[in-house]
């Protein structure tokens, strides 16, 4: 440790002679980083400082001090800048180590002074409620006042002295503001009564929490220091730092955690919930938002982006106008790439001669990933605005939209990350779900993500819509088209949440948790990054189109070709390619199922290619066009399968296979299913591996198709008797 | 060599090439054996890590 030195108005005096008395007191000056507390030191202590390290760390330590009245002197030390004082970094271990007089040579305060920024009242008192319960004589430099009024916040200072139970004087330290009646309250600090815990903790969390506040006391500790770091403890790892040496506190620690959580009541998050509820209602008694004046671009957005009717419906707005783009805007590009194909295709049939290598790479390969690869332009166009909205700052502000209803089903806030990323792909969904503390809030959210519709689900929506809804204006400005798909996404968010409401109440019954979160200011997307994101999702569709879908399509080809059947010669050849696929391992298959996929509407081909999608959902769309490449007639004009599924007939009865219910049913079983490979494997091994994970993982998949398969049911017979059935 | 041989041999080889390939993603997927730094992905749709 560097020597201090004390400076007492120009006369320099040693820090180990300078010994605390009526006329001498130690000052600790804490707050959150940027709330103006090293320039409230500075201008308490002017040119008197002295700066150096706390011993055995890198923690910067300074001092100063300050004269009130002759002969009456303060010292005062800088603490570092922290949030809480829940001791998980160097510098708040030092802050608290100082605070309770353990800090090694650092005699503790007689005073704390808590900086607090009048325009982040909220995220200020986390800190401020912790330093308050240590018992020490307090006094609170609610600092930045005139940045605060002019952001038309008012704190009435009398009103917060009454509910922290400490003097607290409004200050401006960058003009010197406010300094000497802080002077004066740090003086009379001491005298006043202690300050103490203001919040009520749940009895069930007092009784977990006595024995280990009982050890702590009989290590030294105050009781009122006792009991706050007795609910600190509860949120970190393990007992370390000043705490470590105290015999029995670890496993009274551990026997507190049992119990609370025996109780239903999360130990993790114990002190957070208890903090930011007694902060809620400190703030609504103590600060008023006043007038208009001084907001800021973002504040006046947000006055109607986060307004609560208005927000939820511009966000739905907002929606339907990016999947309305998805098909307006991909449309031309998705025609081009289909062509693209189609001449591919028929390029390639002109080099080869007839054979199997010919139907391998025309009906197989360029046939089954081309079918995938023309989805490219609509999930660029997602990502493309998904990406743009989330860069402004808006996607922030949906989180926000959506947290009412989240806990409104008994999810946590911080679900809504995982919910979110799921439409892109619920396999890092499912893994950003680790930052949800609960187990029963993230096995929840686990069991819901794939509801959300994923990007591999656009190929199987836009084929269905493209081919079976027509373009036709609804409301003024939507179509049709773009409308279908929102309710799709719509309806497998909505049930995702309806779902975890069901868990929340049943399997997984917990408490709700409030989700505290800062909005950032709204800016301009950077072209650059915005695109290279786009980039990266294309790439991987690309690549996935690439590998798996390409070997599924050689498989199916295969299934498709194999065994050659013998057609009796004259055999029109429509009948001859229908008998070839009837009679091959997947019409075999296909005619297998049937009676499963039958109740439904659908006929074999359909239930081949649903089957062949428990892979991969976009892999559906790849069957179809390997079945109906395959099956095709050689001289048949248009090569798009969009085309060839309007046109597709019963060989039987000549009916169309196809009808927009058939579309809306398939649809809505897509919305529904588990049919990802990836999903299920990651999901059983973020519930916990092994047996227990392997159990979720299957429940889970279980209930998903039993969803699918009884709504897609629902929609057919509900459609059939309404009469929608042509 | 003739031409059809030359086919079926094609042919077989791209099949059992993505039979091999699905059934190695299949065991990945079951955790059975483990891709090299595959940083505990499964390989989903979304997944941005290079493997």
């Amino acid at each position: 440790m560097a020597e201090m030195e004390a400076e007492i108005i120009g006369t320099q005096v040693p820090a180990q002679k300078v010994v605390a008395g009526p006329d001498l007191l130690r000052v600790a000056l804490i707050g959150n980083p940027n709330t103006g507390k090293s320039t409230l030191f500075n201008a308490l202590t002017g040119m008197r400082q002295r700066v150096g390290n706390y011993s055995g760390v890198t923690v910067e330590r300074v001092e100063g001090s300050y004269c009130d009245a002759p002969g009456s002197v303060a010292t005062v030390i800088d603490l570092p800048g922290t949030y809480s004082l829940s001791a998980s970094s160097p510098d708040e271990e030092v802050a608290l180590a100082v605070l309770l007089g353990r800090e090694e040579g650092v005699p503790a305060p007689d005073v704390v002074v808590i900086v607090v920024d009048a325009q982040n009242l909220e995220r200020n008192l986390f800190l401020a409620s912790q330093v308050l319960e240590l018992g020490l004589p307090t006094v609170v430099a609610l600092n930045q006042v005139d940045a605060a009024e002019a952001a038309g916040i008012r704190v009435d200072a009398v009103e917060l002295t009454l509910q922290l139970g400490a003097p607290v004087v409004p200050t401006v330290a960058t003009r010197g503001e406010g300094l000497g009646v802080l002077k004066s309250a740090v003086r009379r600090a001491p005298a006043l009564p202690r300050p103490g815990r203001k919040l009520t903790l749940p009895a069930d969390a007092e009784r977990a929490l006595a024995p280990v506040e009982a050890r702590l006391t009989e290590a030294g500790l105050s009781p009122s220091a006792a009991a706050m770091e007795a609910l600190r403890l509860m949120a970190v790892p393990r007992v370390e730092g000043h705490l470590a040496g105290i015999p029995g506190l670890q496993a009274a620690v551990d026997a507190a955690r049992e119990s609370l959580e025996g109780a239903g009541i999360h130990s993790r998050a114990l002190e957070a919930e208890a903090r930011y509820g007694w902060i809620a209602e400190v703030v609504d008694a103590a600060a008023t938002r006043v007038g208009e004046g001084g907001k800021t671009l973002t504040d006046r957005i947000d006055a109607v982006v986060l307004h609560r009717g208005v927000g939820p419906l511009l966000f739905l707005v907002l929606m339907a106008l990016v999947f309305q783009s998805i098909f307006t805007w991909a449309e031309p590009v998705m025609d081009l790439v289909e062509g693209g194909f189609a001449w591919l295709g028929a390029a390639v049939g002109a080099l080869l001669p007839e054979g199997d290598l010919r139907s391998l790479l025309v009906d197989g390969v360029i046939a089954g990933v081309g079918s995938v690869l023309v989805f490219l332009p609509q999930i660029t166009i997602l990502f493309l605005f998904l990406g743009f909205l989330e860069d402004t700052g808006y996607m922030a502000r949906a989180a926000f939209i959506m947290d009412r209803f989240m806990r409104g089903v008994g999810l946590h806030g911080r679900s809504f990350i995982p919910l979110l990323s799921a439409y892109a792909c619920a396999v890092p969904a499912v893994m950003a779900a680790r930052t949800i503390e609960s187990r029963k809030d993230r096995f929840a959210t686990i069991m819901v993500v794939p509801l959300m519709s994923c990007s591999a689900r656009i190929p199987v929506y836009t084929l269905l819509i493209g081919s079976f809804v027509p373009p036709v204006v609804v409301g003024g400005i939507f179509d049709l088209q773009g409308v279908t798909l929102l309710a799709m996404y719509l309806l497998g968010t909505v049930t995702a949440l309806g779902v975890a409401a069901i868990f929340k109440s049943t399997l997984l019954r917990g408490q709700v948790r409030p989700m505290i979160m800062e909005l950032p200011p709204y800016r301009l997307p950077r072209l650059r990054v915005l695109l290279l994101t786009v980039w990266q999702r294309a790439r991987m569709f690309l690549r996935r189109a690439g590998t798996v879908i390409l070997a599924i399509s050689i498989v199916l080809w295969a299934l498709a070709t194999y065994p050659k059947s013998t057609i009796p010669a004259g055999t029109p050849e429509e009948v001859a390619q229908e008998a070839q696929l009837e009679g091959s391992l997947l019409g075999r298959l296909g005619h297998t199922i049937e009676p499963v996929v039958r109740p439904l509407g659908y006929d074999w081909k359909i239930g081949v290619s649903i089957l062949s999608s428990f892979a991969a959902r976009e892999v559906f769309v790849s069957t179809m066009g390997t079945i109906y490449g395959v099956g095709s007639d050689a001289d048949e004009q248009s090569t798009a399968l969009r085309d060839r599924l309007r046109a597709e007939r019963d060989p039987r009865s000549g009916r169309l296979v196809y009808s927009p219910l058939i579309a809306l049913g398939l649809m809505v079983f897509y919305v529904y299913a588990l049919m990802c490979a990836s999903t299920v494997a990651v999901v059983q091994r973020e519930t916990g591996g092994g047996r227990e994970g392997l159990g979720w993982a299957a429940f889970q998949f279980g209930y998903m198709l039993a969803l699918a398969y009884g709504a897609a049911f629902l929609v057919y017979r509900v459609g059939l008797a309404l009469g929608f059935g042509g | 060599m003739d031409a059809q041989l030359v086919q079926t041999l094609i042919v077989g080889g791209a099949l059992s090439g993505a039979a091999l390939y699905l059934g190695r993603r299949a065991l990945l997927a079951l955790g059975v054996v483990k891709q090299k730094g595959a940083g505990g992905c499964a390989g989903g749709c979304g997944c941005s890590s290079r493997h």
